[in-house]
């Protein structure tokens, strides 16, 4: 069965562009929608839909790559063993293709007419992080209005503590999730 | 600090141990870039561009290619180790309480623990989107390609399930390559 489930989180790995929230739909799809019918479904792998989300929610809370949270699906299914052979396959594509395509493009950079479009791709970069940022401002909208008067509050204290004081992410992370408990649970 | 393999394995353990994810950016300046000096910012922008035409997890992306120009083939499987060990046993870990009543429970019910950590990522991810942007977004016409990509992926969230980072990506590049030879076809037709 590991070496199954290695197969299909190589797949899922293999398949999704565009960052770890499209791995948790296609995973979503293969391992829990797909399988609600129960005649499409051709695996002996399936998920309930209320795992699903509830080890979605919780991986937000992991530091490092996402990664680790989905493995957290094959706990109980085998263990660490399992949780392993998930990680693996969905890194396994990371190891294989990044190394070519950075060959490929410390070969051409060099090169003139690529500093043009170098200009271009990070300007790109710049606005993907724009909307990641967009993406979580959301997030603090959805609340009532004083906890989102709290939430703006704290990512704004944590950007200007960071920039004008340098103090490090880690303590501004631990004192957000601190401030987080006591401001914003009272009343959701 | 001297780039061995033992101290690229130490240094993405220590980042993958606090960095949340879109805070990812920041952890990375502040560790490989501001401190240890390891590289410039325009490598760890070089290494976002490139991991966004890979398939896979983007953070893991990014990171296999800062392992790769630091020290090879060692220097990825060195850091990506580094990097997802400590969230592979956090993960191990709440896996094994999760499945216990109470523990679930806890971290549903009180949801300003993920609202506050969100809160936080969004001040980090806000810090490193303005040292990553400041020495690029110099003038009008960087500033014009900017706003035209943010519209396109505004566009497409609208109307799809959103755009893709590549297709994102791929654009800006073709529309800053165009511009010169727009103008030099320009500057030869005019006068």
């Amino acid at each position: 069965m590991n070496l199954k489930l290695f197969a299909l989180f190589f797949q899922i790995s293999l398949y999704s562009f565009g960052g770890i929230y499209s791995i948790w739909a296609l995973t979503q799809k293969k391992l829990v929608t797909e399988c609600k019918v129960e005649k499409q479904c051709e695996r002996e792998i399936v998920f309930k839909q209320e795992d699903f989300d509830r080890i979605f929610g919780i991986s937000r809370m992991i530091p490092g790559p996402r990664v680790g949270g989905i493995a957290m699906l094959g706990y109980p299914l085998g263990g660490v063993f399992t949780m392993l052979a998930i990680l693996l396959g969905l890194l396994a594509p990371s190891l294989l293709i990044v190394p070519l395509i950075t060959k490929f493009y410390n070969r051409l950079s060099h090169k003139e007419n690529v500093k043009n479009i170098r200009k271009g791709a990070q300007i790109a970069i710049i606005s993907i992080l724009a909307v990641f940022l967009y993406g979580l401002l959301k997030k603090g909208f959805r609340m009532e209005w004083v906890q989102s008067i709290f939430y703006i509050a704290i990512a704004g204290s944590v950007f200007w503590l960071n920039k004008r004081y340098r103090i490090n992410p880690v303590i501004l992370i631990v004192a957000s999730i601190i401030a987080g408990y006591l401001l914003l649970n009272a009343s959701s | 600090m001297e780039i061995t393999k033992l101290n690229i394995f130490l240094a993405f353990l220590k980042i993958g141990s606090y960095s949340f994810g879109a805070a990812t950016g920041e952890v990375l300046i502040e560790n490989l870039v501001e401190r240890k000096k390891w590289m410039s910012l325009e490598k760890l922008r070089e290494a976002y561009a490139v991991a966004a035409f890979a398939p896979g997890p983007y953070h893991v992306n990014i990171v296999v290619n800062l392992g790769y120009q630091l020290r090879g083939i060692s220097g990825m499987l060195l850091s990506v180790a580094g990097f997802v060990l400590p969230s592979l046993f956090i993960a191990a870990g709440i896996a094994a309480m999760l499945y216990q009543p109470g523990v679930a429970a806890f971290f549903m019910e009180n949801h300003g623990i993920l609202m506050g950590l969100q809160a936080g990522i969004a001040g980090l991810l806000l810090n490193a989107t303005i040292k990553l942007g400041e020495d690029i977004i110099t003038g009008k016409t960087e500033t014009a390609i900017l706003l035209f990509l943010l519209f396109v992926m505004g566009a497409g969230k609208l109307f799809s399930d959103g755009v893709s980072f590549f297709v994102i990506i791929l654009a800006g590049a073709v529309i800053t390559y165009a511009i010169p030879v727009v103008r030099k076809i320009r500057g030869h037709s005019e006068p």
